[in-house]
Formats: structure tokens, C-alpha cells, sequence
């Protein structure tokens, strides 16, 4: 019998990225220790690591690794782009913003980058226990960075709410993925993919307490209602930055891992009931994240309320379950990273008392008074909400025109009905910052060089994409392809 | 210039750059400059490529002109492209001179308020979408333009945003609006699953070749309800009467004669789909109709001069409706012609009036300006004459051509026909009676306003005037023009594909018994509203408010929609948004509770979770499973 050797040779180019990551966290912790007056640049350096390893990942070796359990493709390489986005823009927004509130620390952005790390494990594992390794390693650094405002209650309360649900919903899924493997006798997806091409599913019961575990433990990962409890605390206690980045990165990495499964259950499906569950979730998101945000009069619950909808609209992509789905979730989740840390930024610059809710007559008249952030958190609104030429409505338009062609009228339909009621309230918040007047109390500052040049980041992707989206259609439906290679 | 399509609405862009970053720093005479160059420049360069197109493609074929490719997905293919036909090149001029018009006329209007670089960079940000809207080749392209308008016309309704009622009025557009761009997105979503195109020339031919009677309705219909909601119809206009909140030369350019008029234009631009789906046509015309009367009748009794010309906008946009709902779609883009120049016209008008008046926009406060302010008086007569329907005005041809074609369209039953004839004749008998008593109050009788906006009363400047007496003598001769010799119809011709079994165009039979009709109708109207108003002054109206107090009361507000809206539609989501948050809340936390009575067990296990919510957040998980492996297993 022959064993595969465990490590294939390249392996480490392949995981440069992850790397460099690591080492350059680890980096940023040392030079905090040893050179405290430096602090002032280490944002930069976390910036320059970034870009680094985005440079870096363009070059990579694609393939297996780790005894096919490591996948490294256009598609992982597209989606590690996406969270290192995400870790720069939020990296941006959080240099001047720690700095304000005195909380600036080397460790804040070792956390992020040893979380995108994780993200990176979760988007490549093509084995159950990898996603969970990567996924335990991201909620390590989460559980950190959402109470690193360590002095305040509410980031220490929604820190360890984080902590304990989050400990409790992987326990689901380590107990789903028990079951799986005590079925198909293998973690290892292409293993699982070969054993539900051959076997029924629906003979075995089992599958089924699998799969729901399995589903609700990364529903709750997800925000996705009514699993969603916790993202409303969370986001208000953490960070601005922080929620940002929390909002789109790990849900993310979340999304692929679970397409990827499904993938691999692609031949059970029809036969089994387990779609309804996903149908329901990703219904009962859109219905209840965008009817509560309506009543939010505090931004960053709104924007959670709105984060639990839009993983709703990306679920509907997860039960057509065609070439296109994938293509559509990596696209939404690019779109959503410019967009919505990009809100949340615009939120942390409105700094006053960060135990103090920030609410909409914070932001009022935000456009008069600083007109670059009032028209960067107007562009993300608008794109939010989905108006076209913004790439929010690029994104919403694939997945909704997915679903219609594939016979999804129904739930395309809800999709379609809801994000017309989230207009009310992303629009609300443009109407507070160009029609209401700002009074003496009203908070804000000015923004630095690097939030400035997150909001130009952030604008320029949106109308970008949404004017040119074509090369990113067209990129992400060739490396869609490539998610089970 | 006709293969430099997209420097038409670059060109207004531009100047809404300039001026959104420049405006305020660099003064009135910079601002007034860009908006003038920019707007008069894409009039300029449209009206040379319209010739040029002539010249080139007599025969009225489409020009296609792609800028790039704007995304290719699996089969679906989708360009920014623009193109020019006949039907474009008549919205094109529309919209270009009168708008070029009114940022002349705006320049005097607006010339002592605060923000007016931001005026000009939102009016000249709708210009560039509006031509975005009519150039665009396909469904995509006008989409962007048409969420465009709607976002400049939220902008400026809310543009004096230090008022109370200005930026509600303007969310109100904008949500409303949405409820209608939800039925075009749908349509076009449709149009991509079911006939693989969004292009207007492959989605017609594809229709054309054969499809499902039910995709075509299904479609059409849809794309009514976005009509519905830009072109203020039942029963989305409600937005377009408090729309007059913003400043006036907006209500004359976007309210009246451009954006508002766009869901005709797409109606007409889809005739052959519609044509194919007489049900669908048999739905825009009863709703025209009934939104023609409907706003009519409100308009009779409004004191406020905006609101009567908004009420009145409503009720001629269900002319137009009425128009290409019988399949008279030439007919539609006829009255959308005219009533762009005499609605434009009443509404500069109405803006002369205000100006003159020092902002006060009640007609219980104004009367016998006639001789104070001369010229607006007689350009808002002759508008006035124009919409009432007499010959040989501009508004007599189009209606006239209207209703005719109601009676004879071979695509209605014969009841449908009759139904949609009388009550567009109705309308027509309203609207030359709530015209000419406005007419009536305002510019005859004693002035009724105090006596310092007496002293203050004077004629515009010339840039006011001057488009006031252009806008008055094409409401005069526009229509006559048009109409000589069919010269419209046959311009239009060639953008009706031929479809076996479904004419374009059909003969109105009787149609100089009808002209006579109509004209005795105006007649009776305006005769009305002088026997009453013309002696009487205010006096009429409250006589009628004691004779028939409820039809007054109904009218006068508004035969209460809004109110209606407010407790079947906004009340409600209010209450399901509070439900889901707090009702479900309560329940969570107290089955929590007595989940905790009853495992005391559990007891322990459930302190360690009592920060907050967290309990209950860890048990809808743990009821989330139970409940899911229990539905599908």
C-alpha cells in the first residue's frame, strides 16, 4: 500500500501568504514591545504586510496539499484577495481610530492578521477539520478584537456574549461533523463528495441530525436569523473597525466552506429535505434583518440588522446551487467588504463616548459638515440598498437573475421585496446627513490620511464594479469552476 | 456627432462635477456659467446628431452605438449602449431644449438662494440621467437612468431641507418610486430568464417571433407598475402633488414636462410587447383613464397654484396612458410632446407668479395680476388655452387624437372603449374648468394679498421671461405642427416592428364629429368657470363648499389617500417591524425563563449564561435545531 507523503513538496510557497501573515504579526507584536514610541506607524506596517501578501498571493502555485486536504485555486486566491481587503480597509480605519480612543496596540493588528489567517484555512479546506481549525483560529482572534476596548462594559459584555454562543455553536458543528464522518466514514470532502455519489442519503437518518447541527452551527456563524441573536450586541460593543470587518470577512470564508460541502452533498440533495432549512433561513433573514433595522435609530444595530439580510440575499445563491452560485458569492462578498466596512468606518469617525450608542442624529448633516465622509457613507448606502450604477446592485442583480433562471421565482421574488423595504432605512441615513442639521453636540472628526483612503478605496470599488463589473464577472465565473478541483 | 452618442449626457455630467466640487468656492457667475454651457451644449450637440442620423438612415432604422460591454455572464450579454430612432431623437429634443430652457429660467428664479451651486449641480446630474434614461439601447441602461432621475428628483424636492415638509416630501418620492422599479426589475429579470436579451431591438423581435401570451402580460404589467410609479399613476401618484415641495423651475423641468413623462416613453418604446398583450394594454388604459378623472377632481378644489398644476400633471400623464393603452402610441408621445411645452410653461409660469408674489403660493391671496405682471399673464393664458383643448392650440390635437383613438382601437372591447372615452371626456371637461378658475383667481378680480407684497409685485427679469414666451408659442403652434400633414405619425413609423395581426396604426373613425365634441367640452368647462369665478372670485368656492359639503371636504383633501395609505400600508409595516423586535424578543426571553423553571437541573448551567441575552440567544439555537430536524426529517 502506498501512503502519499503528507507534505507535498512546494508547500511552502503555496503558504506563503499564510506566512507571511504570522510572521509579520508576530512582527508587529515585537516591535510594539521593544520600540513603544513606534507605535504611531504600526498601522502602516500592518498596511505595507497587507499589500505585501497580496502581492505575494497573485504569484502562488496552485494544487493540493496536506494529502488533499489543502486546496489552493483561482477561486481560494480570489477569496483570500477578498479577506485581505477587507483586513486592509479595516486596518485603515482602525489606525487613526485606536489612536483617538488610546488603545493603540501592536496585538490589535497581529489579532487581525492571524484571523485572516483562518479565514484563509477556512476558504482552502477541502477537509471538515481543517474549516474548523481555520474557523476555531478566526473566533480566537474575533473574541479579542470585538472586547478591545477592554476598559468599556459594553465591549467586554459582547466579547464574551461572542465567546460563550460561540463556543456553544461549535459544538454543534463539531457534533454535526462527528455524525458526518460516523456516516460517510471520512472528514475529507472529496471523500464525502464520492460516498454521496454512491450511497442514499436519505436511507440514512443520521445525515439528516448531521446536517442540521452542521448547518446551524454556521448559521449562527453567519448571523443568519434566527440564529442571529448575538450580531446586534456584538457589533455595537466592538470596535467600529472591528464590526466591520467582523461583518463581512468571516461570513466570507463561512460562505465558501459551505459551498463547498454542499458541493460535495450535490448528488443527496434532491432526494433529501435539507434545502428547506436553508431556504427558511436565508427567508427568515431577509424578512426579520430588514424589518428590525427599520426600527434601529443606532447605526451599527442597523448595520447588523442589515448584515443578518444581506446573508440572506447570499443564501439564495446557496440553494440554486449551480456553477454560477459560487461566482455570485465571492462577487457579493467583495461588493460587501467595499461597501459595508466602509459604512462602518464612516461610523467610527463619528468618535465621542464609545459607550454611548451612535445613533442617526449623529450622523445628521454629516454631508455639510464633512462632505468627503457624508458622500463616501452616501455611495455606501446606495449600494447597499442595491441602486444601480453602484456595484451593489451589480452584485444583488446576479443573484437574484441566478435565481429566477434557475426557477427560484419565489424566493427571488422575497429577495427582491425586502431589499425594496431596506431602502427606507439606508436612505433614512442619507436623509439624516444631507436634510437634518447638525447641532453643537453633534460628534465627529476629521479623518486622516489612511481613513480618507479608505473611503476613497471604498468608493471608487463601488462605482467601479458597478460600471465595469465585467472583468470581476468574468474572473470569478472561471475560477468558480475550480471549487473542487 | 452621431458617433459621439455618449457626449450628450457626458456633457451635463461634467457640469455636474464642476460644479458639485467647484460650485462653492468659485462663485454665481462660475456656476451659472458651467450649467449653461453644459446643458445648452448636450442640446446643441443632440439636436446636430439628430440631423446627422437623418441623413444618414432615412428610413428611420435604429443606430446602435455600444460603449463597452458592461457584463457577460454565462448566455446573458449586457452593453452600455446607447442608441437614436425616431422615438429617442423626439424625447431627445424635448428634453434637451426644455431643459436647457428652464436652467435659463432657473438662473433669474433662483438667483437670491442660499445653495445655488447645489441647485445647479443636482439639476444638471438629472439632465445627464434623464439622457441616460431615453439614449439607452436596452432595459439595463434605462434602468440606470431611471433610478438616476428618481435619486436628482429626491434630491431637489428636499432641496430646501431646512423646511419641515421639503425632505419628507422627497423620501416619500423615493420610496414610492421603488415600489414601481421593484415591477421593472422584475420585468427585466423575466426578459433576461425567459427571452435571454434586455436589448429593446432583440427583446422585440424575440417577443415578436412567439413566445408564452403569459410572459408577455406578465412582463408588460410589470413594467406598467414601474410606469405607474415615475409617471405618478394609480395608485403610486402619490408622491408627485407633494413633490411640489421643491423649488419650482424643478417642478416645470422633472415633474412636469421630463421625468415624470418617462413611463410613457417606456410604454412606447415596448409597444411591440404590449401590442402582443392586449390584456396588459387594457389595464394601462382603464388605470389612465381613471387617474385622468381622479386627479381632475382634486384639482378643482386646491388653493395652493402648485397643487393645482400637480393635480393637473397627474390627471394629463392619464391622457397619455389612456394613449398608448389603446395602442395609440404615436397619440401618447403626442400629448407628451405638448403637455411638455404647455406644462412647462404653467409651471415657469406659476413660478413668475411666486417670484412676483414674494413666495406666496396660496390663490385665495392673489388676484387681478393681470396688469401687474403682463407677460406672464398672457404666456399663462395662452398654456391655459393650450390644456383646456381648444383649437388650433397645442393641447387640442394630442387630446383630440387621444380620445379618438380610444373609441376606435381595435385592441379593447367595445364596453372598455366607451368607459375609457367618457371618462377621459370628463377629465377633459375638469380640467379646462379647474384651469380657467385658476386662471380666474389669480389674475382677475382684487388683489387680496397684503399690502406689502402689493408694493413689492413686478415682472420677472428676462431670463424668466424669455423661455415663459418660447414655452407659450410652441404651445400654440406645437401641436398644429405636429399634426400637419401626420407629420409626427409618419416620423414615428418606422419604430412599430411589424407584427402580423397587430397594426400600429389604425384609422379614428368620425373624427371631425369628435374635434367638435371635444371642442364643446372645453367650451363647457371654461364657460363654467366663468360663470362662477369670473364675477364671484372666492366666493363660488365657498358657495359650493356649502352646497355640497362632503364632495367639497373629499376633494379638498384629496379624497384622503394618503391617509388610507397610511393605515393600510405605513401603520401596518411599522407594527410587523416592532413585532419582530420586540414581540419576538418577549417571547424568547419569557420561554427562557420557563425553560429555567423547569430544568433546574439545568440551573446552574443557565446562570454561567445570564449576561444579557445570551441565554436566550443559546436557546433559540437549540430550538432552532429541534424545530428544523423535526420539519425535515
Amino acid at each position: 500500500m502506498n501512503l502519499t507523503p503528507l507534505v507535498e513538496a512546494g508547500w511552502i510557497n503555496a503558504l506563503m501568504p499564510e506566512l507571511l501573515l504570522c510572521v509579520g504579526g508576530m512582527l508587529l507584536i515585537l516591535i510594539d514591545a521593544f520600540a513603544p514610541k513606534s507605535r504611531s506607524v504600526l498601522s502602516a506596517i500592518a498596511v505595507i504586510i497587507l499589500v505585501a501578501t497580496v502581492w505575494v498571493e497573485r504569484a502562488i502555485p496552485g494544487g493540493l496539499f496536506f494529502g488533499g486536504t489543502y486546496q489552493i485555486s483561482e477561486i481560494t486566491q480570489l477569496f483570500d484577495m477578498t479577506f485581505l481587503l477587507a483586513a486592509i480597509l479595516a486596518t485603515l480605519f482602525a489606525g487613526d481610530y485606536l489612536q483617538r480612543e488610546g488603545i493603540d496596540g501592536g496585538e490589535f493588528y497581529a489579532l487581525l492578521m492571524w484571523g485572516t489567517v483562518g479565514l484563509m484555512m477556512m476558504a482552502k479546506g477541502l477537509d471538515l477539520l481543517i474549516v474548523i481549525l481555520g474557523l476555531e483560529l478566526v473566533s480566537i482572534c474575533i473574541f479579542v478584537l470585538v472586547g478591545y476596548h477592554r476598559r468599556l462594559v459594553i465591549a467586554n459584555e459582547a466579547s464574551l456574549k461572542y465567546f460563550l454562543m460561540g463556543a456553544f455553536a461549535t459544538g454543534f458543528i463539531l457534533y454535526g461533523t462527528a455524525l458526518f464522518y460516523g456516516a460517510t466514514q471520512s472528514t475529507n470532502l472529496t471523500a464525502m463528495a464520492q460516498w454521496f455519489a454512491t450511497n442514499d442519503a436519505a436511507a440514512n437518518p443520521m445525515l439528516t441530525v448531521a446536517f442540521v447541527l452542521l448547518m446551524a452551527g454556521l448559521g449562527f456563524k453567519l448571523a443568519l436569523a434566527p440564529f442571529h441573536g448575538w450580531a446586534p450586541d456584538v457589533y455595537q460593543g466592538a470596535p467600529s473597525p472591528v464590526a466591520g470587518w467582523l461583518s463581512v470577512a468571516p461570513k466570507a470564508a463561512t460562505l465558501i466552506a459551505l459551498a463547498r460541502i454542499f458541493y460535495a452533498m450535490s448528488p443527496a440533495l434532491p432526494h433529501v429535505q435539507w434545502m428547506k432549512m436553508v431556504t427558511a433561513l436565508s427567508v427568515l433573514s431577509m424578512i426579520v434583518g430588514n424589518a428590525v433595522a427599520i426600527v434601529q435609530r443606532d447605526l451599527k444595530r442597523m448595520l447588523a440588522y442589515s448584515g443578518i439580510a444581506h446573508v440572506g440575499y447570499m443564501m439564495i445563491a446557496m440553494i440554486t446551487l449551480r456553477d454560477d452560485s459560487v461566482a455570485a458569492i465571492a462577487i457579493y462578498t467583495i461588493v460587501y467588504a467595499l461597501m459595508n466596512i466602509g459604512a462602518f468606518g464612516v461610523v467610527s469617525l463619528l468618535s465621542k463616548n464609545q459607550n454611548d450608542p451612535q445613533t442617526l442624529d449623529d450622523i445628521a448633516g454629516l454631508f455639510w459638515r464633512r462632505p468627503f465622509q457624508g458622500f463616501a457613507m452616501t455611495i455606501c448606502m446606495f449600494s447597499l440598498s442595491g441602486l444601480p450604477p453602484t456595484a451593489g446592485f451589480m452584485s444583488k442583480f446576479y443573484i437574484f437573475k441566478n435565481a429566477i433562471e434557475s426557477g427560484h421565482t419565489a424566493i427571488a421574488l422575497t429577495g427582491i421585496i425586502t431589499s425594496i423595504v431596506s431602502v427606507y432605512y439606508y436612505l433614512r441615513v442619507v436623509y439624516f446627513m444631507f436634510m437634518k442639521d447638525a447641532t453643537e453636540a453633534t460628534p465627529g472628526t476629521d479623518s486622516g490620511v489612511f481613513a480618507t483612503g479608505a473611503m476613497a478605496i471604498s468608493i471608487l470599488g463601488i462605482i467601479g464594479i458597478g460600471l465595469f463589473p465585467g472583468p470581476l464577472f468574468r474572473i470569478a465565473g472561471q475560477a468558480a469552476s475550480e471549487i473542487f478541483r | 456627432m452621431l458617433t459621439k452618442l455618449w457626449l450628450i449626457p457626458l456633457l451635463p455630467f461634467i457640469g455636474f462635477v464642476l460644479n458639485g466640487l467647484f460650485g462653492k468656492r468659485l462663485g454665481k457667475a462660475f456656476v451659472t456659467g458651467v450649467a449653461l454651457v453644459s446643458t445648452f451644449g448636450a442640446a446643441v450637440v443632440g439636436t446636430m446628431a439628430a440631423f446627422q442620423y437623418h441623413a444618414q438612415y432615412p428610413e428611420g432604422e435604429r443606430y446602435v452605438q455600444t460603449v463597452f460591454n458592461w457584463f457577460t455572464s454565462g448566455s446573458i450579454h449586457a452593453d452600455v449602449a446607447f442608441q437614436l430612432d425616431p422615438l429617442s431623437i423626439v424625447m431627445l429634443m424635448v428634453v434637451t431644449w426644455i431643459g436647457a430652457l428652464i436652467h435659463l429660467y432657473s438662473v433669474g428664479y433662483m438667483a437670491h438662494e442660499d445653495g445655488y451651486w447645489r441647485y445647479f449641480a443636482y439639476l444638471n446630474l438629472f439632465l445627464s440621467e434623464m439622457l441616460v434614461l431615453i439614449l439607452g439601447a436596452n432595459y439595463l441602461v434605462m434602468f440606470v437612468g431611471w433610478e438616476g432621475v428618481g435619486l436628482c428628483s429626491y434630491l431637489l424636492i428636499g432641496f430646501y431641507y431646512k423646511t419641515d415638509y421639503a425632505p419628507a416630501a422627497g423620501k416619500k418620492a423615493f420610496v414610492v418610486n421603488r415600489i414601481g422599479d421593484f415591477g421593472f426589475l422584475i420585468a427585466v429579470f423575466l426578459m433576461f430568464a425567459y427571452l435571454g436579451t434586455a436589448d429593446f431591438g432583440l427583446v422585440s423581435h424575440r417577443a415578436a417571433a412567439g413566445v408564452d401570451a403569459w410572459l408577455l402580460t406578465a412582463i408588460c404589467l410589470l413594467l406598467f407598475l414601474g410606469a405607474c410609479g415615475k409617471s405618478a399613476q394609480i395608485p403610486l401618484y402619490v408622491w408627485l402633488p407633494d413633490a411640489m415641495a421643491g423649488p419650482t423651475p424643478v417642478s416645470a423641468l422633472i415633474h412636469a414636462a421630463t421625468m415624470v413623462t418617462a413611463g410613457v416613453y417606456m410604454i412606447a418604446r415596448s409597444n411591440a410587447l404590449y401590442r402582443l398583450a392586449p390584456d396588459a394594454m387594457m389595464v394601462v388604459a382603464i388605470v389612465g383613464s381613471v387617474t385622468a378623472l381622479f386627479a381632475a377632481t382634486i384639482g378643482i378644489r386646491q388653493w395652493d397654484i402648485k397643487k393645482v398644476l400637480a393635480y393637473s400633471t397627474v390627471s394629463q400623464l392619464g391622457f397619455m396612458f389612456i394613449g398608448v393603452g389603446v395602442g395609440a402610441f404615436t397619440a401618447g408621445v403626442f400629448h407628451l410632446v405638448t403637455h411638455a411645452f404647455f406644462k412647462a410653461c404653467l409651471f415657469l409660469g406659476s413660478g413668475s407668479v411666486i417670484h412676483a408674489m414674494s413666495g406666496e403660493q396660496d390663490i385665495r391671496k392673489m388676484g387681478g395680476l393681470r396688469s401687474k405682471i403682463p407677460i406672464t399673464y398672457w404666456t399663462f393664458l395662452i398654456a391655459t388655452i393650450a390644456i383646456a383643448g381648444f383649437p388650433p392650440f397645442a393641447g387640442f390635437f394630442s387630446k383630440d387624437e387621444i380620445l379618438g383613438s380610444a373609441l376606435s382601437s381595435p385592441y379593447l372591447p367595445a364596453g372598455v372603449r366607451y368607459l375609457v372615452w367618457g371618462l377621459g371626456s370628463v377629465a377633459a371637461l375638469c380640467t379646462a374648468y379647474y384651469m380657467f378658475r385658476l386662471v380666474f383667481l389669480t389674475f382677475f378680480g382684487d388683489f387680496r394679498g397684503t399690502h406689502e407684497q402689493e408694493h413689492h409685485l413686478h415682472e420677472s427679469p428676462a431670463t424668466m421671461t424669455i423661455p415663459l414666451i418660447v414655452l407659450a408659442t410652441l404651445s400654440t403652434i406645437g401641436g398644429f405642427a405636429l399634426a400637419w400633414h401626420h407629420t409626427l405619425a409618419k416620423w414615428l413609423e418606422p419604430i412599430y416592428p411589424k407584427i402580423e395581426g397587430r397594426e400600429s396604426e389604425f384609422a379614428i373613425a368620425n373624427e371631425v364629429p369628435l374635434m367638435i365634441v371635444a371642442t364643446i367640452i372645453a367650451a363647457i368647462g371654461t364657460w363654467l368657470a366663468y360663470v362662477r369665478f369670473y364675477k364671484r372670485g372666492l366666493a363660488a368656492d365657498e358657495s359650493f363648499a356649502q352646497s355640497s359639503p362632503a364632495i367639497a371636504r373629499g376633494m379638498e383633501n384629496k379624497w384622503y389617500v394618503d391617509e388610507l395609505y397610511e393605515a393600510i400600508i405605513v401603520r401596518p409595516l411599522e407594527k410587523i417591524s416592532l413585532f419582530f423586535w420586540k414581540f419576538i424578543d418577549a417571547i424568547i426571553d419569557g420561554l427562557a425563563a420557563m425553560l429555567g423553571y423547569i430544568v433546574q437541573g439545568f440551573g446552574d448551567l443557565m446562570r454561567f449564561f445570564q449576561t444579557g441575552n445570551v441565554r436566550n440567544y443559546a436557546l433559540m439555537l437549540f430550538l432552532g435545531v429541534i424545530v428544523f430536524m423535526w420539519v425535515i426529517s
